[in-house]
């Protein structure tokens, strides 16, 4: 459990440093929130930057198929369960 | 919320209610019919279309004249007298199409496209790297499938569209030759810029127009440009993907120059080389200048073949 939380916790910093968000601080990405459309308000250049930098990290692969990645790229607490799952590093 | 709800809801201005207005059914009525009859006695009646839309096309004839006005400001000659222009520009419109339908139809062996600058697509296709092919509303974007045919290469194309499965179904039925796929563009959806990596990280190319701005996109993915001598909002969204994937980019625009006749231009704006995120704003700049630069040539070159018939100026 504490695994997971410090993971949910190193993917927000991830995510804030690599997309350099201006006004959102790790601390206030919600863990269950959406992260596209009403969400954080991502947008589909963000989501290769996300995935580019969780593959540097942990070793996974993320695919072009458009069902498994958005269900992966819903909330920070799914890319953390696709990471735990799939991770090499 | 339908997607028709949806589009309401956007500003006049914006072109994707254009798109709306479109109907796929009328395209494949018209392209069974290139197909049978060839595209012969729709000829005659292009003409009478352009007319149409002189007298009833409102939008489309002032953003015609806005066009060519600015293109008298700045000195450039432009065919016919004055009074026929806005005619001219309509019905060139109205042949490019038909040509697209006769492309479509499966005609492609009846064009005769000249090519420049094809050296960096032979050096690009004998690496078996993959590029994106960017390209405008300016002449013909479907000569891309001329180049496709040419080299055998696989070309993904990206369109602003909620039916491209339908529509990929119905290219495959049209010309089960053509080595065509199209991918919907869903700026807001995660995936899109994922399948764009997929395909070209299997040496495919990826085709898409670089000169709207998308209803979706974000503020911060706009880049405003100077454009035959008024700013202009342009979308970062080719140019980031270069930089952020390290891919080439190429700008890909056919000029008509007569019956069946087009000259293509392959313009190499990336080299395709990774570019760190503190110089990516810098480099995706100049990129999209380079590009709009490049538009402004091929307008002056061929004055009738913009075809954005909106207020493409005042739409942000």
């Amino acid at each position: 459990m504490a695994e997971t939380e410090s993971l949910q916790q190193e993917i927000k910093v991830l995510i804030v440093e690599t997309l350099m968000l201006e006004d959102v601080t790790a601390e206030a990405i919600e863990t269950d929130a959406p992260l596209f459309g009403e969400g954080l308000g991502l947008d589909s250049i963000d989501s290769l930057e996300i995935a580019m930098v969780l593959e540097e990290n942990y070793g996974v692969v993320l695919d072009e198929d458009p069902d498994a990645n958005r269900e992966i790229f819903q909330s920070v607490a799914s890319l953390a369960r696709f990471v735990q799952g799939n991770r090499r590093t | 919320m339908t997607e028709r709800e949806s589009a309401d809801k956007l500003p006049r201005t914006n072109w994707s209610i254009h798109a709306e207005r479109g109907s796929w059914w009328i395209l494949r009525v018209l392209v069974s019919a290139v197909r049978k009859f060839g595209s012969g006695p729709l000829r005659p009646v292009v003409p009478l279309v352009a007319l149409y839309f002189v007298c009833l096309g409102g939008e489309s004839r002032r953003a015609s004249r806005d066009y060519l006005e600015r293109m008298r400001r700045l000195g450039v000659s432009l065919p016919g007298p004055r009074f026929a222009q806005t005619y001219l520009h309509l019905r060139t419109f109205a042949f490019v199409i038909l040509d697209r339908l006769e492309l479509w139809s499966g005609a492609i062996d009846r064009f005769d496209i000249r090519l420049h600058g094809e050296q960096c697509m032979r050096e690009l296709i004998e690496r078996k790297q993959g590029a994106l092919l960017v390209g405008a509303h300016v002449g013909s974007f479907d000569v891309l499938r001329l180049i496709a045919r040419k080299y055998g290469i696989g070309v993904n194309v990206i369109m602003y569209t909620g039916n491209a499965e339908l529509i990929n179904r119905a290219f495959e039925e049209l010309d089960p030759s053509a080595h065509l796929r199209l991918i919907q563009l869903d700026p807001g959806a995660s995936s899109t810029a994922l399948e764009i990596r997929r395909c070209i990280s299997r040496g495919e190319f990826v085709a898409m127009l670089g000169d709207r701005v998308h209803p979706v996109d974000a503020d911060r993915r706009k880049v405003k440009l100077d454009f035959l001598g008024q700013t202009a909002a342009f979308s970062q969204g080719p140019f980031l993907m270069s930089a952020i994937l390290g891919i080439p980019l190429i700008l890909t625009v056919a000029l008509r120059t007569g019956f069946r006749e087009y000259d293509g231009y392959l313009t190499q704006i990336s080299d395709g080389v990774r570019i760190p995120r503190s110089a990516r704003q810098e480099a995706v700049q100049s990129w999209a200048r380079q590009y709009v630069e490049l538009l402004e040539v091929y307008c002056k070159r061929a004055p009738l073949q913009w075809f954005n018939f909106y207020d493409f100026w005042g739409r942000d």
